[in-house]
């Protein structure tokens, strides 16, 4: 009897038991996020379930990790994402435009919401830019700019980089990139270097320069960037669901790098490149082109 | 009038009528269509106003939003200024975040052209740029409100521009319906064209002229028309020509039955004059008879008297002597023969005496009125004595079945000799051509009244049907060719019924003819009474 229940006692301890596979937190109801839940949950949320940190005045982030002991964790946008920084639960984020990955714990891995940079770098290399200049900012695109340099060099793109610590310093930012005799500027979703007060000087300097403005939005397009490549959501989606399973699979957060979306659509706008006289034959082959 | 005259030629028209029709339709329809139109560009124009309202807001907005912000009027009032310089503005009125007025600008334009529903108020604020967070995750950018701009476009250009579309379209669709109205003519007129050729022909053809001459250029309904238009002509002017032609014929016809009728007529008019030239001629000839014929009678009455004295003498001789011969004839038979020839010839001149007066009395006029009573078996008698020596009856056969106890009738017996006569000799002149003919002439008693009638019937052909009802008229006669006067059977109807007597003949079945006379049998006042 001793032996029974030492064994059982041990194997508890040994094998917690989950109530959840796993718990999503999102931080806000807005179209975007709701779709992600919603493809998670058909894809591979079998046993979730959803909080919105928006519908409540105080949400205990804690407490419902406690109740609802999840084997993972998905946090999706930067509250979660901060909230879940301060436990040890084995922790997914995605959807957050301001994480900062070499200041995250161990247990706790995710998918960026850029799109891979082999993806920009092989545009660069089609469009035949050499010196890309980017603004950027340590805290939220630090570890994606390492991992842009790191490739650059094997697509003969070299990255002219600048780094600022909060909005208002873009605009020189961008003044000292021109003087660097880049070619091209590449817009990444930092939302430090990129806030609606800095957007123009971008699409300034782009026209005043006549160099082109590689970007993450077609939104951006009307406004004066050559080309646009969005991040695959049905992408981001599988990958998400590829890492819980993997979590959940008791792959240690640790052992499973942080991603960027690995597929995008590319979006270009001819006019501005008549204007600049960059052809862009060829290029459609390369991603989805629908523009 | 001149609209009465008008609406009656539209009505009388099928060309004008379908003109009107079509104009009205072209007017109506540009009219809907102009009228859209212009209702659709002053709403375009009223629009356009509003968003260049609108636009002007907005410019001026981007313009001042610093000097808003920090309070700088007289660059608002610049700016402001400078931007509505060439615009319709009635009024511009800047107020910052607190509802504080900055900035007032009116204008001298007329309240009339400054209406206060053109007014447009527009909230300054700043329009941030999509941000990562919002085009990625959807997050609402914020926005500021930096104050508050109101403006009053006006309409007095707007207004210029309206009535000048009014003026340019009304005059546009007015050329419109003219050129439209006018190719509607010419193609009405081509139209129509072959309809008024129809209508020519038929009108031709209701005048009488039934001539084809229509040419056919299209084979189209109207050209069809116009060829069954042709074939119509054709068909009356045929028909229109046998017409004629039975009209001729009829009318020869008509002229055929009025020379016959004419002929006969005539030669009822010839008989008739004969009848008087016989009248005149009886009157004088009754004088050249009654000499002669009174000498006769005379004559006879001597012979009479004479035999009479001269019976017993020779009564007496034939006692003596025996038997003796006297007119080549035994005495006792020649007696009888004797004394029937002397009663012969004073009756035969009795009767020609009797019949000069009454033909002398019918031929002027008169009647002889005498009412006797007479045996008609005795009438029958002489009647047969006098046919019999006019000598036509060689091959026919007369029988008489006379009633023995027939009462007497009234009347004047020569006159009906003269029926019976009149009635032998149709019977004769029926039976001409026929050997072994027969003539049977009966007298009896009328089964339902007890009258005496005489009948007399023959095995002739019987008179022809449609003659019947004719026999009793003057001058009626099948026989005019053969010199018959169509009068004897008039004269007897007229005679027996003179004497209230009635004649009637009527066909037999099976052949010949029979003619039944009663005679009155009895008097009243003086006169026969009336048979039925």
């Amino acid at each position: 009897m001793r032996t029974l229940t030492l064994i059982i006692t041990s194997l508890c301890i040994a094998f917690p038991v989950y109530a959840l596979d796993t718990l999503i937190i999102q931080s806000h109801s807005t179209p975007q996020f709701d779709q992600t839940v919603r493809q998670i949950q058909n894809s591979c949320g079998s046993r979730s379930r959803t909080y919105v940190m928006g519908d409540y005045t105080e949400f205990d982030f804690g407490r419902i990790v406690r109740e609802e002991q999840p084997r993972v964790v998905l946090a999706l946008g930067d509250k979660p994402l901060q909230q879940a920084q301060k436990l040890r639960t084995t922790t997914l984020y995605a959807m957050a435009l301001s994480a900062n990955e070499k200041r995250l714990g161990e247990n706790i891995t995710g998918v960026t919401m850029f799109a891979s940079p082999e993806l920009y770098l092989k545009l660069f290399r089609k469009l035949s830019l050499k010196r890309v200049g980017v603004v950027y900012s340590t805290a939220k695109s630090g570890a994606y700019l390492d991992r842009a340099l790191k490739a650059a060099s094997e697509y003969n793109v070299q990255l002219v980089t600048t780094m600022v610590t909060s909005p208002d310093q873009t605009e020189s930012a961008l003044d000292r990139l021109m003087k660097q005799r880049i070619d091209a500027l590449w817009m990444i979703p930092d939302t430090t270097a990129v806030t609606p007060g800095n957007l123009k000087a971008y699409f300034n300097l782009a026209k005043d320069e006549q160099i082109p403005l590689i970007t993450f939005s077609r939104s951006y397009l009307d406004q004066g960037a050559l080309a646009a490549l969005e991040a695959s959501r049905s992408r981001m989606t599988s990958q998400i669901c590829s890492s819980l399973k993997q979590l959940q699979n008791e792959v240690s957060p640790s052992d499973l790098p942080i991603t960027d979306i690995t597929d995008a659509t590319l979006f270009t706008n001819e006019t501005v490149a008549n204007r600049l006289g960059i052809p862009l034959s060829g290029v459609h082959q390369l991603f989805k082109a629908n523009r | 009038m001149v609209f009465s005259s008008l609406k009656r030629h539209i009505q009388r028209s099928l060309r004008t009528k379908l003109f009107f029709l079509v104009s009205l339709l072209i007017a109506l329809i540009t009219i809907t269509f102009t009228t859209y139109f212009i209702l659709h560009e002053i709403t375009n124009l009223r629009s356009q106003q509003r968003r260049e309202g609108l636009l002007l807001a907005s410019v001026i907005a981007s313009q001042i939003n610093l000097p808003l912000f920090s309070g700088a009027r007289e660059e608002i009032a610049m700016k402001v200024a400078t931007l509505s310089h060439n615009q319709q503005t009635c009024s511009i009125k800047v107020s910052d975040v607190n509802g504080d007025l900055i900035v007032d600008i009116p204008r001298n334009l007329s309240e009339s052209t400054c209406p206060e529903d053109q007014l447009i108020r527009q909230v300054l604020t700043d329009i941030p740029q999509s941000s990562p967070e919002a085009i990625l995750l959807g997050e609402n950018p914020s926005s500021r409100t930096f104050g508050t701009i109101e403006l009053i476009m006006g309409t007095e250009e707007s207004a210029r521009s309206i009535r000048k579309i009014i003026y340019t379209t009304s005059l546009l669709a007015f050329g419109f319906w003219l050129l439209a109205t006018g190719i509607t003519l010419t193609f009405l007129q081509k139209i129509t064209a072959t309809f008024q050729i129809l209508m020519t022909g038929v009108q031709r053809i209701e005048d009488g002229e039934f001539t084809p001459w229509i040419p056919v250029v299209k084979d189209d309904e109207p050209g069809r028309a116009l060829a069954a238009i042709n074939r119509l002509a054709k068909s009356l002017q045929k028909q229109t020509e046998e017409k004629e032609a039975l009209q001729a014929e009829i009318v020869r016809g008509l002229h055929r039955q009025i020379d016959e009728e004419k002929n006969r007529n005539m030669a009822k008019l010839i008989q008739t004059n004969r009848m008087t030239s016989l009248g005149l001629l009886v009157s004088s000839m009754a004088h050249e008879i009654n000499n002669p014929n009174g000498a006769i009678r005379l004559a006879a009455e001597i012979l009479d008297r004479g035999w009479r004295d001269l019976r017993p003498v020779l009564d007496e001789v034939a006692g003596d002597i025996g038997e003796f011969k006297l007119c080549g004839l035994p005495y006792t038979d020649a007696i009888d023969d004797i004394e029937k020839a002397v009663d012969a010839i004073i009756r035969s001149s009795i009767r020609i005496e009797h019949v000069v007066s009454n033909l002398r009395s019918y031929s002027l006029g008169s009647r002889d009125k005498q009412v006797l009573p007479f045996n008609l078996n005795r009438v029958v008698e002489n009647s047969i004595a006098i046919v019999r020596a006019h000598g036509k009856i060689e091959n026919i056969t007369i029988r008489t079945e006379l009633l023995p106890e027939l009462p007497d009738v009234y009347g004047n017996p020569f006159q009906l000799e003269q029926v019976v006569i009149n009635l032998l000799l149709n019977a004769i002149q029926a039976m001409t051509l026929n050997n072994g003919s027969l003539i049977e002439i009966r007298t009896k008693l009328d089964q339902e009244s007890g009258d005496p009638l005489l009948q007399i019937i023959d095995s002739g052909p019987g008179i022809a049907a449609e003659s019947l009802a004719h026999i009793f008229e003057p001058f009626y006669s099948t026989r005019i060719e053969q010199g018959g006067s169509g009068l004897g059977l008039y004269i007897a109807k007229f005679i027996v019924t003179d004497q209230n007597g009635t004649l009637n003949i009527d066909n037999i079945a099976g052949g010949g003819c029979k003619a039944i006379v009663k005679m009155p049998a009895t008097l009243e006042n003086g006169k026969p009474n009336r048979t039925d």
